[in-house]
């Protein structure tokens, strides 16, 4: 009797392994079969997005369809390595003189990173545009460092930088915080910072 | 339980048995996405594919699963239809990918979600349980999307990212932080008690 109890229950769990396994199974094919028919596309989005953010960091205005902003993006931008092997990018005139250049830079949010995207003018100093490609902050608050009024300010500015309360008027060195989001308003001051300052040893090699 | 009936779980999700303001689950979503309308809306259509498909799911293998490992089950179902959702956002709609960020990953721990897996779809069949879960996910909808039209009203003058208040406005910048959700959601379910629900428990008591 008791021989036989044990049984069922080895049986019981032996079914209750075999059902996660196939559950498991199934779920993570399902999921592997989405992931690697929608990569192409996502990899694309991300360049995509990219690119559009070199351009508006570079002053150039960008078409809305995909074909002519890359278009543009292939005629005006150059990718470009520094000596420690990082990319950065030329950016060229209509008639393919050197116009100034732009940088990748990371500074740090409240919740996490904040990648963005850095525009100077030839002279290595004023700011042709600031985007930001990837960022965590609270929306509505700092999370607002998308926001277009945000982001123009910076266009023909220089450091470095100094921050004044939000719809106060600025000198050529300052820019309007966000109310509410001081911590991430501090955190894109100092990347700027940081990155002018970096940019000309990086661009002499 | 009484039999249940397709119209009446739909009705009652919405309603008397709302899962925000009377079960009072999800509390955690609620405070934290409900400070932009668009953002909200999203996160909403999310929740309600996840909690429909996950108790279809799990009612059509109510009957294998063990009772052992029943919530494993339930959490990996969720976490798949939640991460189909996060890809199909970055392929199809990478703008708005972007702005959710790590929101919709935070679906899967939505206790509405597992709360109606374990309590409903366990014990229900599929169809009765897909209703359950749509209309669960819509009553959780209509809550926080009545919280994040007051809060981006009053914390950015805005509706829908269009600014609409006057000029002289200031923005109430608690409605924007945490802070904000709390009293808001305190307000909505005061307001509901006060207003909608009394009517019931009248009813109730003088029927006894």
């Amino acid at each position: 009797m008791s021989n036989t109890d044990k049984k069922s229950k080895t049986k019981e769990r032996l079914y209750t392994v075999f059902f996660m396994f196939i559950v498991t199974f199934i779920s993570i094919s399902a999921l592997s079969a989405i992931y690697l028919t929608t990569k192409e596309t996502i990899e694309k989005n991300k360049q995509i997005l990219m690119h559009r953010a070199i351009l508006y960091a570079a002053n150039i205005e960008a078409p809305q369809s995909k074909e002519e902003m890359e278009k543009i993006f292939g005629e005006r931008i150059k990718e470009v390595k520094d000596s420690g092997g990082s990319p950065y990018y030329q950016v060229l005139d209509t008639d393919g003189s050197l116009k100034g250049y732009v940088f990748l830079t990371v500074g740090k949010g409240l919740w996490g990173k904040i990648e963005s995207v850095v525009g100077v003018d030839k002279d290595l100093k004023t700011i042709t545009g600031v985007d930001f490609t990837k960022q965590d902050e609270t929306p509505g608050l700092g999370a607002r460092i998308e926001e277009n009024w945000f982001k123009e300010q910076f266009r023909g500015k220089s450091g470095s930088f100094s921050m004044v309360p939000e719809k106060e008027k600025t000198d050529a060195n300052q820019f309007q915080a966000i109310t509410g989001a001081t911590i991430t308003s501090t955190g894109v001051k100092e990347m700027l910072n940081k990155i002018l300052e970096d940019i000309p040893t990086r661009i002499k090699q | 339980m009484a039999k249940p009936n397709a119209g009446k779980i739909f009705v009652e999700n919405l309603g008397k048995n709302n899962p925000v303001f009377v079960q009072i689950l999800g509390i955690c979503s609620t405070l934290a996405v409900t400070n932009v309308f668009k953002n909200t809306l999203i996160m909403c259509l999310g929740l309600i594919f996840t909690t429909a498909m996950s108790n279809l799911a799990i009612a059509m293998m109510r009957k294998h699963i063990p009772s052992r490992i029943r919530m494993m089950v339930e959490v990996l179902v969720i976490a798949v239809f939640v991460i189909i959702i996060d890809i199909a956002l970055k392929a199809y709609a990478p703008e708005i990918s972007k702005q959710l960020g790590p929101y919709v990953g935070l679906i899967i721990t939505n206790c509405i979600v597992m709360g109606r897996t374990e309590a409903f779809a366990l014990n229900n069949p599929p169809g009765l349980s897909f209703v359950d879960g749509l209309s669960s996910g819509m009553g959780y909808s209509y809550v926080l999307l009545s919280i994040a039209f007051v809060r981006e009203l009053l914390g950015s003058g805005s509706i829908l990212g269009h600014h609409v208040m006057p000029e002289w406005w200031t923005n109430w910048a608690i409605m924007v932080m945490a802070p904000g959700g709390f009293f808001m959601l305190a307000v909505f379910i005061w307001i509901v008690y006060g207003v909608f629900l009394k009517e019931n428990k009248e009813k109730k008591e003088a029927a006894k």
